[in-house]
Order: structure tokens, then sequence, then C-alpha cells
């Protein structure tokens, strides 16, 4: 069992991160659904105060994750995989971790045009990173929504993709991924 | 015997004079400032007010003259955020609809200190009046002055922020309230 990858297998630390930043993600989308359609509150409030403190421990959390990847060689792709499949899969992903940055950077636009303050878990000022602007604050809200869209496009594509491997071709993309695999990091393919 | 009786008409006139011409005072709106600042999950943000009169009557030499009267569109408030102004000019805040202004009359004034003095009088926001004290500070230079207030109300005190804003304090129950006038003598004629 290793932190870094393998040219074989995924490490600890990739695995971790990909499936605590999933279950993250999820939890984003939730928060966000349910402060934007919650009535003026102060519950709502806190849904958006935590909607935004997460996504911005996120976007931190991303950037280490793509550093981290940057730093790791990458498991070679599976061997059973067709032609076709092999630039998609590497689209997808890159376009996963576009989503993934592009995602809490527009939400942290509609947060500085619609200027409102956010201390982060009661500690830290957000800085602003772009002026008091209904018009940008629209226009934001408008590029965080179809993000939104653009992403569960793509977890559908993902999701769908890794269960085919799983279900279909048998070959061991999913189980490699999985936390359980860990103890047999870098060993037999299926 | 009739030199000392001119000599004691001509300054009482001189005063008289110096009551008119420079007690009353106008409001210099581009580089006066009133409005509060409140908290929002306790991060502070200033609020301001882009109309407001205000009908001023004071000489620091005769505190007892004095009448302060402002009045303030509370629907000109401005946070610099179009989303938070409209949540203010709501039912649950300002209620701007049905309250459009806030008003201040002045009751009585006193000099505390060498520029420093309070005023007494009545305060109303949102139908809600209460008596307030409000120290200030007042600096004059000839046909200018400066007058800068600052105190702290409760915004439940005037039902500002009802249902539960009233008793939760995301947004701070707190609000410092700020006032700096600059005014220009009113010269007759
Ligand atoms: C991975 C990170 C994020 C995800 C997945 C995400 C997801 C969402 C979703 C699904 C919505 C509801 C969209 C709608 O119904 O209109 C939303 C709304 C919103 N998000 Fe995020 N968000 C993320 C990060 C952030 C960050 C970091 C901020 C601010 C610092 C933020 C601020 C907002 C705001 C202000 C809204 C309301 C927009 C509106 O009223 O239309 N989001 N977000
Ligand atoms: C919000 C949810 C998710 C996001 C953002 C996400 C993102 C990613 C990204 C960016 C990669 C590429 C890793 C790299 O090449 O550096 C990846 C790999 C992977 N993901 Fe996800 N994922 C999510 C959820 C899931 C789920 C629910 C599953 C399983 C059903 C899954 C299964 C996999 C598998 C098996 C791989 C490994 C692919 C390979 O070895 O080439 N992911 N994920």
């Amino acid at each position: 069992m290793s932190l870094r990858n393998s040219d074989q297998s995924w490490g600890t630390v990739a695995k971790t991160l990909h499936w605590f930043i999933a279950v993250m993600i999820l939890g984003m989308f939730v928060l966000g659904w349910a402060a934007v359609n919650y009535p003026m509150s102060p519950l709502k409030l806190r849904l958006f105060i935590w909607h935004k403190t997460l996504g911005i421990s996120l976007l931190a959390l991303v950037l280490f994750r793509i550093a981290w990847r940057l730093a790791n060689p990458t498991p070679v792709p599976p061997s059973g995989m067709r032609r076709w499949e092999r630039p998609l899969a590497r689209a997808s992903h890159v376009l996963l971790y576009v989503v993934m940055l592009a995602m809490p950077l527009s939400g942290w636009v509609i947060h500085s045009a619609a200027n409102f303050p956010l201390k982060l878990y009661g500690l830290v000022l957000l800085p602003s990173i772009a002026p008091a602007d209904k018009a940008l604050q629209t226009q934001a809200e408008l590029v965080h929504l179809t993000l939104f869209w653009i992403f569960v496009a793509l977890l559908l594509l993902h999701v769908g993709a890794a269960l085919h491997h799983h279900f279909v071709y048998r070959d061991d993309t999913l189980t490699r991924m999985l936390p359980a695999r860990s103890k047999a990091a870098g060993g037999t393919r299926a | 015997m009739r030199l000392p009786k001119q000599s004691a008409i001509l300054p009482l006139l001189a005063l008289c004079a110096g009551d008119l011409e420079g007690a009353q005072w106008n409001v210099d709106h581009e580089r006066s400032k009133l409005g509060f600042i409140a908290s929002y999950d306790g991060v502070g943000f200033e609020t301001v007010f882009r109309r407001f009169t205000a009908s001023i009557r004071f000489d620091a030499q005769h505190t007892g003259d004095a009448l302060f009267d402002v009045r303030v569109d509370v629907d000109s408030v401005d946070s610099n955020s179009a989303d938070r102004d409209d949540g203010m000019r709501g039912e649950e805040w300002f209620s701007t609809a049905r309250f459009p202004s806030a008003d201040f009359v002045s009751t009585a004034v006193r000099q505390t200190g060498a520029s420093m003095f309070q005023l007494d009088g009545r305060l109303t926001i949102k139908g809600v009046t209460r008596d307030v004290t409000l120290p200030f500070f007042w600096n004059q230079d000839r046909d200018r002055a400066r007058m800068q207030a600052n105190t702290v109300l409760r915004r439940t005190d005037y039902a500002i922020g009802t249902g539960e804003w009233a008793t939760d304090p995301i947004i701070g129950f707190d609000v410092e309230v700020f006032v700096e006038l600059h005014l220009l003598a009113e010269t007759s004629r």
C-alpha cells in the first residue's frame, strides 16, 4: 500500500481525494439547490454560508489534487479499452478537472459581485475577486448553473463508463480506484 | 450718557445678525454621509442613505435655540449590493413601501465638552418612535462646519427584522449608526 501512484495503481492519496471530493461535490449540489430554493430566512443564509465555505474548501482541495496528479505517475489505462475510448476517457477526466475548478470560481464571482461578506469557518474573510455589480452577478449565476448541468452530464458519462468497465469489460478500472484495493495496490490486473 | 447705551446695543445687534446668518446650516450632500454599519454573520457591512434632508439650526454659543430636523428617504438605502438593498426594503426589514421615511427631530441640545455636544431627540423608524440621545462632535470654521455623530441602536427596538430575524443573530442586533455632515452656513441674500 502506497501513498503515491504507480503506473499500475492509484495510491492512497489519489483514491482518498477522488472519493472525498466526489462526496463533497454531491453534497454541494444538494446544498446549492437547497440554498437557492429555500424561502428567505436565517436558515437560507446559513445554507449559502455553508455552500460557499465548503465550495472554497473544495477549490483548495482540487488544486492540491491536480498538483498531486502532476507530481505522480498515472496508472496506465486498462488494456481492454477500445482505441477510441482512450482519448474520450482522457478528455472527460480533463473536463472533470476543469468544471471542478470553474464551478467554485464562478460561485466566487457571484459571491463577490453580489457583495456579501463571508468569513470562512467564522475565521478568515474571503477576499473579493470581482466588483460589486448586479449584471455581472446575474451572468455568473447563469454560468454557475450551466456548469452544474455540464457537471451532471459529465458525471453520468463518468459513472456510466466506470460501471461499463466493471460489468461489461470486467476489467479492474473500478476496483483499482476503490479503497479496498489499496491493500493489494500495485497487484494483479483482473 | 449716550455712549454707553450705544456700546451696549451694538454688540447685541451684531449678535442677533450673527444668529440669523450663522445658525442656519445647509448640508453639502456631496461630502456628507448618513448611514449605518450592520453585520452579516459577524462581518460588518456599510450602508448609506443616498437621499436625506436636514434642517439644522445650531450655534455653539446658543445651544438652547438649536434644532435638528432630519428626514431620511429609506428607499435610498445603498449597501453596494442590489440583492441586499432589495432585501432591506422588504416587509420584514425597513418596509419602505409603508414607511418611506425615517425622521429625527431634536428636543434639546447641550454642550458636554470642548467640541462635544449632546442631542436629545425623537427618532422614528418604521413607524416606531423612540427617545434617543446622540453625542456629537461639532467643528466650525466660520461659515463651514462639520458635524459627526455615532451611536449604536438595536434594530429590534424599531421592528427592523421581524419574524425569525427578530431572534436570530445572523443579522446582528446592534447597528452602528453614523452621521457625518459637512455644513455651509446659510447666507441671507
Ligand atoms: C464545487 C463547487 C460548487 C458546486 C458543485 C456548486 C453547486 C451549486 C448549485 C447546484 C447551485 C444551485 C444552482 C441553481 O439552482 O441556480 C449553486 C448555487 C449557488 N452557488 Fe454554488 N457551487 C459550488 C461552489 C460555490 C462557491 C465556492 C460559491 C461562492 C463562494 C458558490 C455560490 C453559489 C451561489 C451564490 C449560488 C446561488 C446562485 C443563484 O442564486 O442563482 N458556489 N451552486
Ligand atoms: C463528483 C463525483 C466525481 C468526480 C468529480 C470524479 C472525478 C474523477 C476524475 C477527474 C478522475 C480522473 C483521475 C485522473 O486521471 O487523475 C476519476 C477517475 C475515476 N473515477 Fe471518478 N469522479 C467522481 C465520481 C465517481 C464515481 C461515483 C465513480 C464510480 C461509480 C467513479 C469512478 C472512477 C474511476 C473508476 C476512476 C479511475 C479511472 C482510471 O483509472 O482511469 N468516480 N474520477
